[in-house]
């Protein structure tokens, strides 16, 4: 450090962390795989044509004068990111493949199989990721298309996007799925993703195929359902709700810095909305109940929602307007700096242990922090109001079914 | 990596050649050098990364940004001279601050606007423990850092973290001088104000 006698010694506290082990492997992948780029740079006339010629099948690429242009193929063994130019970045599932052409107004991603998530950091220009059965042309953000034998499925989490193919088109907005496949036009999906009818002119041995590719998808589903249903039962078993743990499982907590909680029940999101049907259905909650909790949602949620937007908008700077509640915790959880994480939840964990947690928010605390507290707290105020209106039995009942968030931060060393 | 070497200079003056070479050699698509040169270098652009760009950016958009920064360095090779005055450490942060000044601006933040830091009160009872201490003021500095203007910040990241002088500040952002030297006095004052009555 320098010996500027003008320097702030209390700088000194303030620690970089140390890049993760695997950075160097990562960088030479990359390096390995942008190699041809480079040499684009140099001679794009030469370049350009291969690389037009492989995204023929796609669209056309138009590239402006002189354009910073990146291109390469991955096919991913295990769950990598990769940088789409200044575009972009594509999280590449195990099993999926992606292939990319991106200048710096127009973007061409062909998927030719697999799972893979997308964040479009600029949305103005042209964005779109092609698969066998149809065009994704991104309007917005933040999305995920997999490709399986049936079709291309489209989740958006954030933003807009059109999905496309020769029988039409549909935009897809957050919150939303959409399938297509060969032959028809897209569809919106209501929750199940219904498998296309063959086509009229399928032979025997398509139809074949397409049999036994279901069967075996059937199988896989199956195995799935059981494993996740095992799952659920073990953590229900092992794992009390926030509500009813005891001093001494509180204080294990502690030593772990973990603060599970309860997300307040909201509108709008696809994951609340089905832990809210599963709640309600596992609690035996009436139609009277049913709707005392969607009054009550209606009453509670514009408050709560724009208490997470603030916190939102001081991390990120960003408005945070087209999320939900359940996408601006996600952000705020994962954001938030973790020195600030680490403290807030062991100062947290080690209230709840003297069973005297502070509800109030301090402007002066971090943004995790005060999260917490306002998570907590609305969950609180929530529960005490729907037992005005059902009872504090069932109240409670329900509560034990809410989606939590839990989360198991480094203690701070 | 380097042979032994008789004294400071020529040891810095060894290490400067073995850049050259290595980044020649990556440059040209070699591997193992683009893997040596990246250790060799790699720590001191994720830190600036980190401190220019936390929290707005994940701890993944850092480490892509820093790979980034390596492969720009590559490809802009012959922007760079060799027998040049500038050392490879201060060309690459000077990359770097191209890197993070553009992702900042490709996020529209505006730091000064969005981010308000306040005195936070050292947490702890009555005796808090000198790591505790330490903790709560690191993050008090993490975020007074964070919340200084791009310009500002870079200007004393690089002279408080990376020991950069005003001569190499003033090349690597391409401001007189003069400049520099005003943007890291109101960063200072800045800093000292929001940590105004921090006791250390």
């Amino acid at each position: 450090m320098n010996h500027d006698p003008d320097r702030l010694d209390l700088l000194d506290t303030y620690e970089a962390p140390e890049p993760p082990g695997d950075l160097g492997d990562r960088f030479v992948a990359r390096f390995s795989r942008l190699a041809p780029v480079r040499r684009r740079a140099r001679w794009p006339y030469v370049a350009g044509g291969l690389a037009l010629a492989a995204a023929a099948a796609i669209a056309i690429v138009a590239l402006r004068s002189a354009p910073r242009t990146y291109a390469g193929t991955w096919s991913a063994t295990a769950r990598s990111t990769e940088k789409l130019g200044e575009r972009g970045v594509a999280v590449v599932e195990p099993g999926g493949s992606i292939t990319w052409d991106v200048a710096a107004s127009v973007a061409h991603v062909r998927q030719d199989r697999g799972d893979v998530f997308y964040r479009v950091e600029r949305a103005t220009d042209v964005f779109e990721v092609a698969t066998a059965q149809a065009v994704v042309r991104v309007r917005g953000t933040c999305f995920r298309v997999v490709l399986d034998a049936y079709g291309t499925t489209v989740a958006v989490y954030e933003g807009t996007v059109e999905l496309a193919n020769a029988r039409g088109q549909i935009l897809v907005t957050a919150g939303e799925r959409a399938f297509a496949t060969n032959g028809v036009p897209p569809r919106m999906m209501s929750g199940v993703a219904l498998i296309a009818p063959p086509l009229a002119t399928a032979s025997a041995t398509e139809l074949l195929a397409r049999d036994r590719a279901q069967r075996e998808r059937i199988a896989v589903l199956e195995q799935q359902v059981a494993t996740t249903a095992r799952t659920a039962e073990t953590m229900n078993s092992k794992r009390p709700r926030p509500i009813d743990l005891n001093h001494d499982q509180l204080a294990d907590l502690a030593k772990q810095c973990m603060v599970p909680h309860e997300m307040m029940p909201t509108a709008g999101s696809t994951v609340m909305d089905e832990i809210l049907e599963q709640g309600a259905h596992t609690v035996g909650l009436t139609a009277e109940e049913r709707a005392a909790v969607a009054r009550l949602i209606e009453r509670l949620q514009p408050a709560y929602q724009e208490g997470l937007q603030r916190l939102y908008t001081e991390l990120t700077g960003e408005s945070g307007a087209a999320l939900d509640p359940v996408a601006l915790i996600t952000e705020l959880v994962s954001k938030s700096p973790a020195a600030d994480t680490s403290i807030a939840f062991q100062k947290i964990a080690a209230e709840r242990v003297a069973g005297a947690i502070r509800t109030t928010t301090d402007a002066r605390s971090s943004v995790i922090e005060r999260y917490l507290r306002f998570a907590m707290a609305s969950a609180d105020a929530f529960e005490t109001q729907l037992a005005g209106e059902i009872g504090s039995d069932r109240a409670r009942a329900f509560r034990r079914t809410w989606g939590m968030v839990n989360l198991a931060p480094r203690c701070p060393d | 990596m380097l042979a032994m070497v008789a004294s400071d200079s020529t040891r810095a003056a060894g290490a400067e050649i073995e850049n050259d070479e290595l980044i020649r050699k990556a440059a040209a698509g070699d591997q193992a050098a683009a893997r040596a040169f990246f250790e060799q270098h790699h720590r001191s652009v994720h830190a600036f990364l980190w401190r220019m760009l936390n929290p707005r950016a994940s701890r993944a958009v850092v480490e892509e940004l820093t790979q980034d920064t390596f492969l720009r360095a590559f490809a802009a090779l012959p922007e760079f001279e060799i027998a040049g005055p500038a050392r490879v450490s201060s060309w690459l942060l000077t990359i770097a601050t191209r890197v993070a000044l553009n992702e900042l601006r490709r996020l529209h933040r505006k730091p000064d606007a969005t981010v308000n830091v306040e005195l936070v009160g050292i947490p702890g009872g009555d005796a808090p423990d000198e790591p505790s201490r330490r903790r709560a003021l690191a993050a008090l500095v993490e975020r007074a850092v964070a919340a200084l203007a791009p310009d500002q910040r870079a200007v004393l990241v690089l002279r408080e973290y990376h020991d950069r002088s005003l001569e190499e500040i003033a090349t690597t952002l391409d401001l007189p001088i003069g400049t520099v030297q005003s943007r890291l006095a109101r960063a200072r004052a800045a800093l000292r104000e929001t940590l105004k009555g921090v006791d250390r």
